[in-house]
């Protein structure tokens, strides 16, 4: 072991404060999102959970600016039943290139535990800008806490899907739909879902309260777009169906 | 002398067990002008052996040669002579094959061995056989054509099955087609070959360092292995080289000595050894370290290697690389994936995952809507599904009075759909519905032909679904959520 004289603790504050400048504890957002990410930066260590009827395509939304400012983002998927939607993903923004999806083994094989999945996880936080996951992974709640303090002291930024589970959020975006049909709008008369009216109800921790912004997620093109709130809400058109 | 030996060896994986792995090498050699000098490279090889770890029963060596058969007045007793010499070195399960080409006598080796004799063609059959093989030879592992898997399995979606097949398209098309690859095919599956790259190095190259006394810390031995790992890199890198097969011997103080053989396609760095050294260290060693070793098995030729910003390949690239790396240690081979387009309808088929167990993360992934040169049309114009089911759900639409929605051939639905229910019961009211879309596809093959009616619906909770009717049945495929 090699000694250099100097306490470890102080070893371990070296590494994770003082070497790093501001705005690399930071990463960007879409500007569409700006508004509805509190100052439009995602800040590494952070744990965001994504909710309601539009949390994966929200939570590709929040991944994408940095995918395209060269960091890697990391979806984890259980084995089971979904997978992500490539096509959805792209259209959102995200960079493909720099994405890599890793399956956990479903959890009645994983003959070895969840200790392997704990470890998979923190070796991923350590080693992705952004890490994407479901909630619905079994974790015990000792090991959601050892990951979310090597997040804080390594990581970069957690994206939490479908709810909070045992983890301490530091910002919350729940989507939910305006207007009947899921928000869901048809602006050119095909009847198909072509793009659908959110409003996110944002809570960050450190700001207490909660604000409140509307969004088109996805918009005409796939991608995200703020809603100024200048078009009254249209109705899903094809209601009587085309069949 | 124009001499060239090329040795493959499959990557061992560190989740096998010390000992277990049925390890697979691959000796191709071919081209020996002066063929006196055959036997002087069979013995090179015999004398490099014991380079190589664990020479038991479970090591399997198939030699093509081609060439110096004139000297021993022809195939047969010179292939007679070098089962002879190979089975008198202690190699047990021998697959030899004589064939023009190293595709084709790589792909006769592993027949030969599993028939147990060895296999002989002559050229004017050779475009015969070759036409039969499938194209999945070009991407084994260990296959000397070494295509990506992606471009084999698009040439499978094709309908392309067997390389006759391929060289029945035109070579310009393929490149048209596939680009750079497209050639490459083309030269492989016509068995106009591409030159070697890969081969073992003419004098073995080895760097140890001993530790006294012997040390029992990880951290101080990755020290050491880093040290270890640069000054080899240094060497290579004076020849233009990079090691991609290399064998770590760790010694124990209790005598125990563990040997693994490590590759990579693209070159192991220095990095990526000491992460093997680590891994060999905690999976298969126990007590102080007195040796650790790097020797060279294989080597090729470097390739460009750009620098980022403050030295070394940009930082989160290698950060993440070695995350993957890792986790397909902890998860296995194909644990982690990229996704690649690959054109189809289906938002399932669109997609292929294309596993990422290397060193470093392949940047090859084709842009969406490109992955052919256009849109792929009959494919859903966007929004896209974000969550798409593995395998789809069985469902449900019923109308208001309570029956089952049909499509009629002529694909138009039989009521409203009012209801959806899914295979556990749950029942959902649904709010809007759009289409359906009929999708009539591969009707030119009889195995593969598909008919399905797409529709969009929203249910009563806000989900906006994806499903489709096939066969008489509804099943879920996707969600917008």
């Amino acid at each position: 072991m090699i000694t250099s004289g100097v306490p470890d603790d102080m070893v371990a504050a070296l590494r994770s404060r003082t070497a790093v400048l501001a705005h690399e504890r930071t990463l960007p957002v879409l500007a569409a999102l700006s508004a509805v990410v509190p100052d439009a930066t995602l800040v590494r260590g952070q744990v965001v959970v994504v909710r309601g009827v539009a949390d994966v395509s929200l939570a590709l939304a929040v991944a994408a600016e940095p995918t395209r400012t060269g960091s890697w983002l990391a979806v984890v998927e259980r084995s089971d039943v979904f997978e992500l939607g490539g096509d959805a993903a792209d259209e959102l923004g995200v960079v493909l290139e720099r994405v890599v999806v890793v399956t956990l083994p479903h959890p009645s094989t994983a003959s070895r535990g969840d200790g392997v999945v704990a470890e998979a996880l923190a070796t991923l936080i350590e080693g992705f800008d952004v890490v994407m996951m479901p909630v619905g992974i079994a974790l015990a709640p000792r090991a959601v806490r050892r990951l979310q303090a090597r997040l804080r002291t390594r990581g970069g930024v957690l994206i939490v899907v479908g709810g909070s589970g045992a983890w301490q959020p530091d910002l919350v975006l729940w989507s939910t739909p305006v207007g009947a049909c899921g928000g869901w709008v048809d602006v050119d008369g095909t009847g198909r879902l072509v793009r659908r009216r959110l409003v996110i109800e944002v809570e960050a921790r450190r700001r207490g309260g909660s604000t409140r912004h509307g969004l088109w997620l996805p918009d005409a093109h796939g991608g995200v777009e703020p809603d100024v709130g200048t078009q009254p809400p249209e109705s899903f058109v094809s209601m009587a169906g085309t069949g | 002398m124009d001499e060239e030996v090329v040795s493959e060896v499959s990557e061992v994986s560190p989740d096998q067990p010390p000992g277990a792995p049925p390890r697979v090498i691959t000796v191709v050699w071919t081209a020996v002008a002066d063929s006196t000098a055959v036997w002087e490279v069979i013995d090179g090889l015999v004398a490099r052996w014991d380079l190589l770890p664990a020479q038991g029963a479970d090591v399997g060596v198939w030699f093509a040669a081609r060439g110096p058969c004139r000297l021993w007045g022809g195939e047969v007793p010179f292939i007679d002579q070098l089962v002879q010499r190979l089975t008198a070195t202690g190699v047990t399960e021998l697959g030899v094959a004589v064939a023009p080409g190293r595709l084709l006598s790589w792909a006769l080796a592993h027949e030969g061995r599993r028939r147990h004799e060895p296999l002989l063609l002559c050229d004017d059959r050779a475009a015969e056989v070759r036409a039969c093989l499938g194209v999945a030879v070009l991407c084994r592992p260990g296959s000397p054509a070494g295509l990506p898997v992606d471009l084999v399995d698009r040439l499978k979606r094709l309908g392309l099955g067997r390389l006759g097949d391929v060289i029945a398209i035109r070579r310009a098309d393929l490149i048209g087609r596939f680009g750079e690859p497209g050639l490459l095919l083309h030269r492989w599956a016509s068995g106009d070959e591409p030159p070697f790259s890969a081969r073992v190095p003419p004098t073995p190259i080895s760097v140890d360092s001993e530790f006294v006394p012997p040390v029992a810390h990880l951290d101080a031995v990755l020290f050491a292995g880093r040290r270890l790992a640069d000054e080899l890199d240094q060497t290579l890198s004076r020849r233009g080289e990079v090691a991609t097969v290399v064998r770590i011997d760790i010694d124990t103080e209790h005598g125990e000595h563990v040997q693994r053989l490590w590759s990579h396609a693209e070159g192991l760095r220095p990095g990526a050894l000491v992460d093997r050294v680590a891994w060999q260290l905690k999976g298969w060693t126990a007590g102080p370290v007195a040796l650790l070793r790097f020797a060279v098995i294989e080597v090729a030729a470097q390739r460009g290697h750009q620098s980022g910003w403050w030295g070394g390949e940009a930082h989160g690239d290698d950060r993440a690389a070695r995350a993957v790396a890792r986790v397909v240690g902890l998860l296995g081979d194909d644990a982690a994936g990229q996704l690649v387009c690959q054109g189809g309808r289906d938002p399932v088929d669109r997609y292929r995952r294309h596993p990422v167990s290397t060193e470093r993360v392949p940047a090859r992934v084709a842009h969406p809507t490109t992955a052919s040169g256009a849109p792929w049309p009959g494919a859903a114009p966007p929004p896209s599904p974000a969550r798409v089911w593995r395998q789809p759900l069985s469902i449900d639409l019923l109308d208001d009075a309570g029956g089952s929605v049909v499509v009629s051939a002529r694909g138009v639905l039989s009521a409203s759909p009012h209801q959806l229910v899914i295979a556990d019961g749950t029942r959902c009211d649904i709010v809007a519905w759009a289409g359906p879309w009929p999708l009539d596809e591969r009707w030119w093959q009889p195995g593969a032909h598909r008919r399905q009616a797409r529709l969009q619906l929203v249910t009563d909770d806000g989900a906006a679904l994806l499903v489709f009717r096939q066969q008489q049945r509804w099943w879920l495929r996707a969600s917008y959520r």
